[in-house]
């Protein structure tokens, strides 16, 4: 075929299109004239001979348009003049086309949100150079430097690294700032293939005494802490007692662990505590031409020579437990089900959309069925009047597509919060190429699936029917009806399955925000206060310090009373590993693992503990008395159930001196969301007084405040009182319990809020859905509810009747919508805690209030046709 | 003479191309001379041939002027172009190897 004619075919009719077709209705009439003529030559009279030649023909209308058409002229004339008839109809109906596209925005711009979240986290790979080559080597937890030595020495095939992250105290100006910072080792930028902005990374040897006084800083500490100061390679700062240069500034982008991090220094290589401090959490790069599967053997093969090494017993378990995984697969496998479950749930909302929209269409076409048959008659073919109403369609999928994109770039900031900060890939989510792409390719599908069902129904061809009468036109109107209340009842069912998701999400976070916490939180302020390592051994292992802090603290006014702590509900808790004395079943290969409070005497009191048995705490329990210590109500259940658990013994595992308990505290609430699988199995806290404490000197403690009146004064209070003991020890996140533990459901909050928004929208446009189709419904049967109303039907009879439709459509869509989540609560299963996927009490409450909506929603409609007046209801046809 | 019989679909192009062959023709002309040679047998379906006289002269077959008719009035005239030619020997091609095929079937059946 002739390309090139074709194209010229088509751009002249398109340009020259008045002159074609004038061309082609000369044409027609000459054919017309010979005609006729020759009619009128075989005997005819001059008008038969004009109406026979008419007749021949075929209809000078038709002829043109079949002409046009073949010409294969035209999609992009058609498409254009479509186009303008959509904005005409646009312009009249300025309401039906506001409803229409802020419904499909609201669809597309739920889709296209999440999407970029689901594009940016789980779709884009990890912004580092190969990052099919990176591997997580943590599945044991973090390990002691003896071992990621020993992995890098043997290991052939996978280059290993590693970090540990924490905070420090950073001097500047005579000032003490906590900053969060990591070490790692030498090789972990190169590993990663970062590079650094201003400056270097860390190479060999950076972690050998005496070379190892450098550190990098983050982008954001140099621009704020430094001001952005050009020449700051090579300058000098304190952390943590220590001086040291700094050789780099990453780039803003980097995010690895967490953006909070500020300060990376390298591991401190200590021949005396090599297998002390389980720290390192092991990444590695599988190197070029080793398969997957071969690096995890030669790692699997090597983990137990490594444990080999230990100056310890290792757990059974923790030798099978060495493995390496897909660091992308592993890092955003927490956030994975909840972006796929909101994008599910995104999916439903459009799809809500959609059957609304349609509905919206099929009763918009419903009035237009004398236009089309109008259109029919002149000749369109049934084709040609589909892609016009897909046109349309599609234009109004486009507009509610850019509304909805708008939607998604607005709330962008607010899904970040859905998911931790820490996750790899989230400062890269933005609306890029392949939202775009996305967003217009759901925008198109949209306009055709809701576009195509109106159409073909519209071009159902009962061409004289429609003509006669648009109203008559009965067969064609019950089809209709029926198709919108499959629509209905698959919408309601829709709506039903996203509220009820809501609902489960919102009793969670209402469940974990009420439930016990076993302290008063009212009045109740909590800190970090950390005084450096080094700090530390010069002052008595911090214990005079923190002393003279609680003192100072309890003389500023507002003030109650004040405890230092290791460990504070909701926020941080630790753990540590103990045998308990005459349960024999605690071997090496079973530990029972207890959370674990360090605190002076007044933190009981301080934080509201209810003391259930014996005795808290007290001035007398120094270093050098006798070791006790303080069990939770669950562990002495646990361990000496129907027993006296005072003066029982206790001990950290690797120590040898038992402690005695001397009293029994109410159990108080750890986490409400859990930091990992293993907290569950855990057996209960233990409360250890400061000065004879496991961990010395104790790292970062908690400053907890009782106070009066309102904390918040107080808290401005705190630094001050603070740094008039010590200027070096910083005081930071200064927060009120209340807010603590606010903080402690962020995330579920979240996307609790995000999902009931999400059901929200779903069941509006539920609620829009019914009220249109029962409207529609009155509108057709004017006439007959006018007969009954003369016939003598009261105006509360025609209301029952009219809801008794509507409510078989809504009943019919709670069925399938129950059960709908039944089948797809299932999934939500990670997001919720303390409730099961099926609550019964959520389901039905969710099932009433969708039913009460939907029948709210008809009764506008029933009302209306109670008001109908007979006379002019018979009049009307 | 019987009733005149519906072209048999798809044959249209092929009569239309091989009746403008030996000169230029407008429409009228053609659906006339398709109907004389045919002695009054085939009737064109005029609704349909200019729709099929569009198409070809967009497939770049033939080709159309402007020109003077028989009694002086402005008519489109239509002509094979060189694509058209090769198209028509095709497909008549086509068409003889099938009514052949048809008669043998018909004739030793």
């Amino acid at each position: 075929m002739r390309w090139p004619d074709k194209i010229f075919h088509c751009l002249h009719s398109i340009f020259f299109k008045q002159q074609a077709d004038a061309d082609l209705s000369q044409e027609l009439q000459f054919h017309l004239q010979r005609q006729i003529e020759e009619n009128i030559t075989n005997g005819m009279s001059a008008e038969e001979a004009r109406y026979a030649a008419l007749r021949d023909l075929g209809g000078l209308a038709q002829v043109e348009e079949h002409c046009r058409e073949s010409r294969g002229v035209n999609w992009m004339e058609h498409a254009l003049q479509d186009l303008r008839f959509a904005m005409r109809t646009w312009r009249k109906n300025p309401g039906f086309t506001l409803v229409l596209v802020l419904t499909l925005a609201l669809g597309i711009g739920a889709n296209t949100a999440i999407f970029s979240m689901v594009n940016g986290i789980l779709l884009r790979p990890l912004p580092f150079p190969h990052p099919e080559e990176l591997v997580n080597a943590a599945y044991t937890g973090p390990v002691p430097e003896g071992a990621l030595i020993g992995f890098q020495q043997r290991l052939k095939s996978i280059e290993i690294a590693a970090d540990t992250w924490g905070g420090f105290n950073l001097m500047t100006n005579g000032e003490a700032l906590r900053v969060n910072g990591s070490q790692v080792s030498s090789n972990w930028f190169s590993l990663l293939g970062v590079n650094a902005l201003k400056g270097r990374i860390f190479r060999r040897g950076d972690d050998l005494p005496g070379q190892d006084n450098i550190a990098i800083i983050s982008y954001g500490l140099w621009q704020t802490r430094f001001r952005g100061d050009p020449n700051i390679v090579g300058q000098w700062i304190t952390l943590d007692d220590r001086a040291r240069q700094i050789v780099g500034v990453l780039s803003r982008e980097y995010n690895f662990r967490s953006p909070s991090l500020q300060v990376w220094i390298p591991v401190r290589v200590d021949a005396q505590h090599m297998w002390g401090n389980f720290l390192y959490w092991m990444i590695g790069r599988i190197k070029p031409g080793v398969t997957f599967e071969q690096a995890r053997a030669e790692f699997k093969a090597v983990a137990p020579q490594v444990a080999a090494q230990y100056p310890w017993t290792m757990g059974k378990d923790y030798l099978s437990a060495f493995n390496i995984g897909p660091f992308q697969h592993d890092v955003v496998g927490r956030v994975r089900p909840t972006l796929l479950i909101l994008l599910g749930a995104a999916g439903l909302i459009l799809l809500v959309a959609c059957v609304n929209v349609v509905n919206l269409l099929l009763a918009k076409t419903a009035t237009r069925q004398r236009e089309i048959a109008i259109r029919t008659a002149l000749g369109a073919s049934r084709a040609r009047i589909i892609r016009q109403l897909l046109t349309e369609s599609s234009f109004f999928a486009g507009a509610g597509g850019g509304i909805g994109l708008f939607f998604a770039v607005v709330s962008l900031n607010a899904l970040k919060a859905l998911v931790p900060d820490y996750t790899p890939g989230l400062p890269a989510v933005r609306i890029d190429l392949h939202v775009l792409i996305f967003s217009f390719l759901v925008s198109l599908i949209t306009g055709v699936i809701f576009g195509t069902a109106p159409a073909l129904h519209a071009t159902a061809p009962d061409v004289e029917q429609s003509l006669k009468s648009a109203t008559q036109n009965a067969s064609l109107s019950r089809k209709r009806n029926r198709l919108s209340s499959v629509l209905v009842i698959a919408e309601v069912a829709m709506s039903v399955v996203l509220v009820i998701g809501a609902g489960l999400l919102i009793k969670s976070v209402y469940v974990m925000l009420g439930s016990q916490t076993g302290i008063e939180s009212e009045h109740l302020l909590t800190a970090d206060i950390t005084p450096s390592p080094e700090f530390c051994r010069k002052h008595n292992h911090c214990v005079d310090f923190y002393s003279q802090v609680v003192q100072q603290v309890r003389t500023l006014p507002g003030v109650s009373n004040a405890a230092v702590s290791e460990g504070v509900p909701l926020y941080y808790v630790g753990r540590a590993v103990v045998a308990v004395e005459g349960r024999p079943e605690y071997s090496p290969e079973k530990p029972y693992s207890a959370w674990e409070f360090t605190v002076t005497p007044d933190y009981i009191p301080t934080m509201g503990i209810s003391i259930l048995r014996g005795r808290n705490f007290n001035e007398n329990d120094g270093p050098n008395s006798a070791k006790v210590v303080l069990v939770e109500k669950s562990l002495s259940d646990l361990f000496w159930p129907g027993q006296d658990p005072i003066g029982k013994h206790i001990k950290p595992s690797w120590m040898n001196d038992w402690r005695t308990v001397v009293g029994v505290v109410e159990d108080v609430r750890k986490y409400n969301v859990a930091p990992d699988d293993v907290a569950a199995r855990m057996v209960g806290a233990v409360y250890y007084p400061e000065q004879q404490g496991i961990v010395s000197p104790p790292g970062e403690m908690n400053l907890v405040v009782r106070t009066k009146a309102n904390p918040l004064t107080v808290a401005r209070e705190l630094p001050q009182a603070v740094a008039s003991i010590d200027r070096t020890v910083p005081v930071s996140k200064i927060r009120t319990m209340d807010e603590v533990i606010r903080l402690s459901v962020k995330q579920p909050r979240s996307t609790m809020w995000l999902f009931t928004a999400f059901a929200g929208i779903g069941m509006l446009l539920g609620m829009v859905g019914i009220y249109g189709v029962v409207s529609h419904t009155v509108a057709q049967r004017t006439r007959e509810i006018g007969i009954r109303m003369a016939m003598g039907a009261e105006r509360r009879q025609v209301v029952r009747m009219v809801l008794r439709d509507s409510s078989y459509l809504i009943v019919s869509g709670l069925a399938f919508g129950v059960l709908g989540a039944l089948a797809l609560t299932r999934l939500m299963g990670s997001m919720l805690h303390e409730v099961q996927p099926n609550d019964v009490p959520t389901f039905v409450v969710v099932s009433i209030l969708v039913g009460t909506a939907g029948i709210l929603a008809s009764l506008l409609p029933s009302h209306r046709a109670s008001r109908i007046n007979p006379i002019l209801a018979l009049r009307s046809e | 003479m019987g009733k005149p019989t519906d072209l048999i679909q798809g044959t249209l192009d092929l009569l239309i191309l091989k009746t403008i062959a030996l000169q230029p023709m407008h429409g009228w002309a053609i659906a006339q001379r398709i109907r004389q040679l045919s002695r009054e047998v085939l009737q064109v379906n005029q609704g349909a041939l200019y729709p099929a006289l569009h198409r070809l002269e967009s497939n770049g077959w033939i080709k159309a002027q402007w020109g003077d008719s028989e009694n002086n009035r402005r008519a489109k005239y239509y002509s094979l172009t060189r694509a058209g030619e090769k198209y028509l020997r095709e497909q008549q091609a086509t068409w003889d190897r099938l009514s052949m095929a048809i008669n043998i079937v018909l004739e030793n059946a």
